[in-house]
């Protein structure tokens, strides 16, 4: 087994890969910024090494250089960063060390969309009707008749929901496809644009799969992901009401060949759309451990973050596919730093005080603590809270509980939000899509803000 | 005098003012960079622009002053 991995990242998902290691016999490194010295992935590493750049966790160098003088033998870069970056896959490659995750050819096959809609339609895939990269606003209107109205404009470069129009008709699209062209070139330095279907009130549906160096690929069900704010997901859970165990297995299959088809080692997750009539169809694949990977875990009971790390040793799977076993229900709420009664702005500061929920069956992963200042340069998780329960009803009783018990003041946070959205009856009757929760907010019928002066 | 206040912690981006500027109430001053957000902060006073305490790049604290205005 490894003797030492080095953590290329920060936050919970750092304190989450630090816990792994220390489970399997493994030595720690963290490489981190001054201002994050109290952080508590820092306070756990074995090692540290501080630099005076706040920008160190995207320093593909400065990591490597880490990596090599401290003797680290593999590099976890978590989510986000440089997680998705086939040059850094790249650059530990050229160094002789091993990334936890997969190879940087892979990374690039399906961090470019309309390449990867095109590998994942050769190998039998089913992915939104839609284009290839158009030539001009010509092209954008004969393929627009040809899958019909409404339609998606979308950034061959994309990401994060830039780049995005919806295009009702002809006309809109005259004036949509220049000004989305436009956005996609300041923010991807890439102008290219592509159309997709618009779907009436899909899901988010996710599946996670593993694969190993030796060829064996399984998945691991599917997280339901459709409770967002501007393609932020929120609340996350698994299994879904959504999916039926013929659903599962049929869709999982098609996950297995997405990841086969790009020789994918790791952990990945294959995002698809679900529509109102059962279809399901390929958004992208995600070539990192995700935010959400907790709820997965507390239904199968595999620690995937262990699996990535023995995988990446070149370990045979610790599982096959006939050994996954979906039980019970998780839910999982992302808990962030952020004033909800004005525009969901960030809400950096200091923790005055923090006190975590307990008992049975509830998780906590964060990196923060009471005193813990949550610095403007990073994102605005503080933490996830995740519960087990024998099906949804108890999970989501169990969560009401746990947001009850949890306090955190001296920065605002979504907690009033989350609190209201599981209380909420559509919600509760699984009745939801992926705009569910602007529809709510705009109407009025979740707010924003805080509740009797607490969070 | 007046002064603008920033109403939070973070980077500047832009600034989006001119010293002998005139501002209203609304106005849209500068854009501060924090949890990898951008957020546009206006002005909650009127007046000409008479200095402009912030460029790009800085780091500025809640409550920390912008702008002042005669």
């Amino acid at each position: 087994m490894f003797e030492k991995v080095l953590i290329a990242n920060r936050g919970e998902i750092a304190v989450r890969v630090i816990r792994a290691c220390r489970e399997l016999g493994i030595k720690t490194v963290v490489i981190h910024p001054e201002i994050d010295q109290d952080s508590l992935h820092v306070t756990l590493a074995d090692e540290k090494v501080c630099s005076n750049d706040r920008r160190v966790y995207l320093d593909i160098n400065a990591i490597i250089e880490a990596a090599i003088t401290t003797g680290a033998q593999a590099i976890h870069p978590g989510y986000g960063f440089l997680a998705e970056n086939p040059n850094f896959a790249l650059a530990c490659e050229n160094a002789g060390l091993t990334l936890i995750g997969p190879s940087s050819h892979s990374m690039r096959f399906m961090g470019e969309k309309t390449l990867a809609r095109k590998i994942m339609l050769e190998a039998g895939v089913p992915v939104t009707p839609g284009s290839e990269v158009l030539a001009d606003l010509e092209e954008a209107k004969i393929q627009s008749e040809k899958v019909g109205y409404p339609i998606m404009l979308k950034a061959s470069a994309g990401g994060g929901g830039r780049g995005i129009r919806v295009v009702q008709t002809p006309e809109d699209l005259d004036k949509l496809f220049p000004e989305a062209q436009k956005e996609a070139q300041l923010a991807f330095n890439c102008p290219d644009m592509y159309i997709e279907k618009y779907l009436d009130r899909p899901r988010h549906i996710e599946i996670q799969v593993l694969a190993d160096k030796l060829g064996n690929v399984i998945y691991l069900g599917e997280r339901e992901c459709s409770i967002q704010r501007r393609r932020q997901k929120l609340i996350e859970e698994a299994p879904s009401l959504a999916v039926t165990n013929y659903l599962r297995s049929q869709m999982g299959e098609i996950a297995v060949k997405a990841a086969k088809a790009v020789d994918y080692v790791g952990a990945g997750t294959v995002e698809f759309l679900l529509d109102q009539q059962g279809n399901f169809y390929f958004m992208e694949m995600n070539t990192r451990i995700q935010v959400e990977h907790p709820v997965t875990e507390m239904v199968t009971g595999i620690d995937l973050v262990k699996e990535q790390i023995l995988i990446a040793f070149g370990e045979k799977l610790s599982v096959n596919q006939s050994e996954i076993e979906i039980k019970g229900w998780s839910i999982e709420c992302r808990l962030i730093a952020e004033d909800t009664s004005r525009d969901f702005r960030p809400s950096p500061g200091t923790i005055t005080l923090f006190n975590p929920p307990m008992g049975p069956w509830t998780r906590l992963d964060t990196h923060v603590y009471s005193g813990f200042k949550i610095s403007p340069f990073y994102d605005s998780l503080i933490g996830k809270l995740i519960v087990w329960g024998r099906d949804r009803k108890e999970a989501l009783a169990r969560l009401e509980r746990s947001l009850l018990e949890l306090q955190v003041e001296g920065v605002k946070t979504n907690i009033y939000l989350c609190k209201q959205i599981l209380s909420n009856a559509q919600f509760i009757e699984g009745d939801i899509h992926i705009n569910l929760l602007e529809d709510l907010l705009s109407q009025k019928i979740i707010i924003g803000g805080i509740e009797d002066g607490r969070n | 005098m007046a002064e603008i206040k920033c109403e939070m912690t973070g980077v500047i981006d832009q600034v989006l003012i001119t010293v002998g500027a005139t501002v209203e109430v609304g106005t849209e001053i500068v854009v501060i960079e924090s949890m990898k957000s951008l957020i546009t902060i206006k002005s909650l006073e009127a007046g000409e622009v008479e200095e402009i305490k912030v460029s790009q790049g800085d780091f500025i604290e809640e409550g920390e002053t912008l702008a002042l205005l005669k």
